[in-house]
């Protein structure tokens, strides 16, 4: 799954059977405050969670990488190590990383750690600076976000939902998708304006000869 | 050039538009920007003639030295029998730049590479939100405004593009040579007229710019004439202009047609190379009686101001869709392909007008198509009929004096009907939020046919029911004997 949010066409794959949006959503607010702390090393936490999750040790090129990604100065505005934290929050409990769609995207991502750092990189490229921090836990539109995110990146479907619905409801809770269209409507409205004016003016009133009948 | 000092009063007092010379805005070296000093001083020659009408308006045809070039492309298309590479193109293109399609895109309903047969038509209701059909990459700086009254319902505010418009010409240039007449410029006539009869209309003279020709040739003069006796000056003036100039080419609609015939019946000379007929059907006696007079070929051509030109008839046996980026499409009432053969809806994709690109547009006329060696033919085609209503006095009015008037008043539709013993009804639906009187558009229908008239008013507009807006009906002429 690698569109980007923004993008106006629409994703219709995922397996089915991913984990249920409920369970990813009721565990985001009961997601530990520590992982808001800049303290927290939020790469050794991604390292930790690909053992546990099929032993994988991740070389230390790629902890070099998702260290200065999370940490350095790039990460000022964008605040990617928060959301970084939740992925690892939401992949350790076994209704995620346990559901019967997941196993059949890890198979295709060289295991369950290579599908779940494919997640650890697009939540960072698809939500990161959307919003503040402590929203994608305490409201409820932005945890149904990520949650959403969480499945689509990982190339999975919510348990029971069919492709068009999630990916309609996708739309619907994506920032980035939201503020795109907002951004597509006012053009399309200053657009409109300006044919009104340019319609209206007498210089197009004064047409031109015409030479037929219509 | 004559034009203000003698003007005709307005025949009603909405029509202010149609006041001399009330909606000019630039010169004339900004109408015609190629045209040379004795270029501009042949249009005043026929502008200033003592014989010709109070011009009600001037205007050019706004081209370029680089649209020319355009233009010339223009004359050498042609027409596929299948579905044209450019469909696809335009498919892609509108899903990114047009707000309907855009909006289409971003709710999942198509998409840039969605076939044509799977998108929804669109219709002429749909374009009352003209914005939203208006790619948003184009300047507007060159944009016209067209305005499509006529037989037919309320108007649309229709972007022209002085290329598109021109266009028009290139096509007439082709089709009178395909129907075997001989149209080169002659300095001493017009090279063409365009005709109406109506009580207000725009008239003016124009230099043909875009006419096909050999290098250092001037260009042709053209006219938009009214024949309406009110808008001259003098009895006789309206047969010594229209003797003097000659016109090679009539290009007009019905109802003037037979009022020029008229003419020529009571002695107007004319030579016409050919006569091109639009906006209504061309009854087979006309053309006979074209043929009769003047011994020219007659080209129907079907079109609508939205799309521009679709399809012409030379012979008068069937209309061939012309060469130009229009592909047309016959539909049956659920918006499925009916059979060749096969009457249905004629729906159009066409891609000339860059402010106004459309897909899948029904156009409410009807028609059956064959494929033959002529190409794409829409045979029987139908829903074009001019409406004439009988005033007190027993004289007939055309309903496009009608349109004008209820568009006046800003009545966003209506039904006008007569029935046999003329008496007049109208029903009247006005524009939302908008504070209009439709008893004052009454009124003046009233006056117009000098008849009582019975307003009904509605708000709601599917009360007209669906389709191009069939808005007149007089079955005056059912009980009374035609003129």
């Amino acid at each position: 799954m690698d569109r980007r949010p923004d993008d106006l066409e629409r994703a219709r794959a995922g397996h089915g059977d991913g984990p249920p949006l409920a369970a990813l959503v009721h565990r985001l607010a009961l997601a530990p405050p520590d992982l808001f702390e800049p303290s927290v090393s939020v790469s050794a936490l991604v390292a930790d969670v690909a053992v546990s999750l099929d032993g994988t040790v991740l070389d230390r090129k790629v902890l070099r990488a998702l260290d200065a990604d999370l940490t350095g100065p790039a990460d000022q505005a964008l605040h990617r190590a928060p959301l970084v934290g939740l992925v690892c929050w939401l992949v350790l409990d076994p209704a995620v990383h346990g559901a019967p769609g997941v196993a059949a995207a890890a198979a295709g991502a060289g295991g369950r750690s290579g599908w779940f750092l494919r997640i650890v990189d697009g939540v960072q490229r698809v939500l990161a600076g959307q919003r503040p921090d402590r929203e994608w836990v305490q409201d409820e539109v932005a945890r149904e976000e990520l949650a959403r995110a969480v499945c689509r990146l990982g190339g999975v479907l919510p348990a029971g939902e069919r492709a068009e619905t999630a990916d309609d409801r996708w739309l619907a809770v994506s920032s980035a998708y939201q503020r795109k269209v907002a951004q597509s409507m006012a053009v399309e409205v200053a657009r409109a304006e300006e044919l009104a004016r340019a319609l209206a003016a007498q210089r197009a009133k004064e047409a031109a000869a015409q030479y037929a009948n219509y | 050039m004559r034009t203000t000092e003698e003007s005709t009063p307005v025949p009603d007092p909405a029509l202010g538009e149609y006041a001399a010379m009330g909606s000019v805005a630039l010169t004339d070296t900004e109408r015609w920007p190629t045209l040379d000093a004795d270029g501009l001083a042949r249009v005043d020659a026929w502008r200033a003639r003592p014989d010709a009408p109070v011009w009600v308006h001037a205007t050019g045809d706004r081209l370029e030295t680089a649209d020319l070039a355009v233009l010339e492309q223009v004359a050498r298309l042609r027409q596929e029998p299948t579905e044209p590479a450019w469909v696809a193109e335009l498919v892609a293109r509108v899903h990114a730049t047009v707000p309907r399609w855009r909006r289409a895109a971003r709710e999942g309903r198509s998409g840039p590479t969605t076939p044509l047969g799977d998108l929804p038509t669109t219709s002429r209701a749909d374009l009352a939100d003209v914005a939203a059909h208006v790619p948003l990459d184009v300047p507007l700086d060159r944009v016209l405004e067209g305005s499509s009254s006529g037989h037919t319902g309320a108007a649309l505010n229709v972007p022209l593009h002085p290329v598109s418009v021109a266009a028009d010409l290139v096509l007439l240039q082709h089709l009178v040579a395909s129907a075997g007449a001989d149209w080169r410029a002659d300095p001493a006539r017009l090279g063409l007229v365009n005709l109406v009869d109506q009580r207000a209309s725009f008239t003016y003279v124009s230099a043909m710019t875009a006419f096909g020709r050999p290098a250092g040739s001037p260009a042709p003069v053209m006219a938009r004439v009214n024949l309406n006796r009110s808008v001259w000056r003098a009895d006789g003036d309206r047969e010594r202009y229209l003797t003097a100039a000659d016109p090679q080419v009539i290009s007009t609609s019905t109802l003037p047609l037979l009022r020029l015939l008229d003419l020529a019946r009571d002695g107007l000379d004319l030579h016409p190379v050919a006569v091109v007929n639009g906006a209504t059907d061309l009854p087979p006696a006309v053309r006979d009686a074209v043929r009769a007079t003047w011994g020219c070929p007659v080209i129907d051509l079907y079109g609508l101001r939205e799309t521009g030109p679709i399809a012409a008839s030379i012979d008068g046996d069937g209309h061939v869709v012309v060469p130009r980026r229009v592909w047309v499409e016959v539909l049956d009432d659920q918006g499925r392909p009916v059979p060749d053969g096969h009457r249905g809806e004629v729906v159009v994709t066409v891609d000339e007008n860059p402010y106004l690109p459309l897909l899948r547009y029904r156009t409410g006329d009807t028609a059956a198509l064959v494929r033959d060696h002529r190409g794409t033919v829409l045979v029987g085609l139908e829903g074009r009929a001019p409406v004439r209503f009988l005033a007190a006095d027993g004289s007939w009015h055309s309903s496009i004096d009608a349109t004008q008037v209820l568009q006046a008043y800003g009545l966003a539709g209506w039904e006008l009907l007569q029935d046999a013993h003329g008496t007049v009804r109208l029903t009247a639906l006005p524009l939302a939020g908008v504070p209009v009187d439709p008893t004052a558009a009454g009124d003046a229908i009233g006056r117009w046919l000098d008849r009582p008239v019975r307003v009904d008013v509605v708000t709601d507009p599917s009360a007209f029911g669906t389709g191009k807006p069939r808005r007149f009906r007089s079955d005056a002429a059912l009980g009374q004997e035609d003129r």
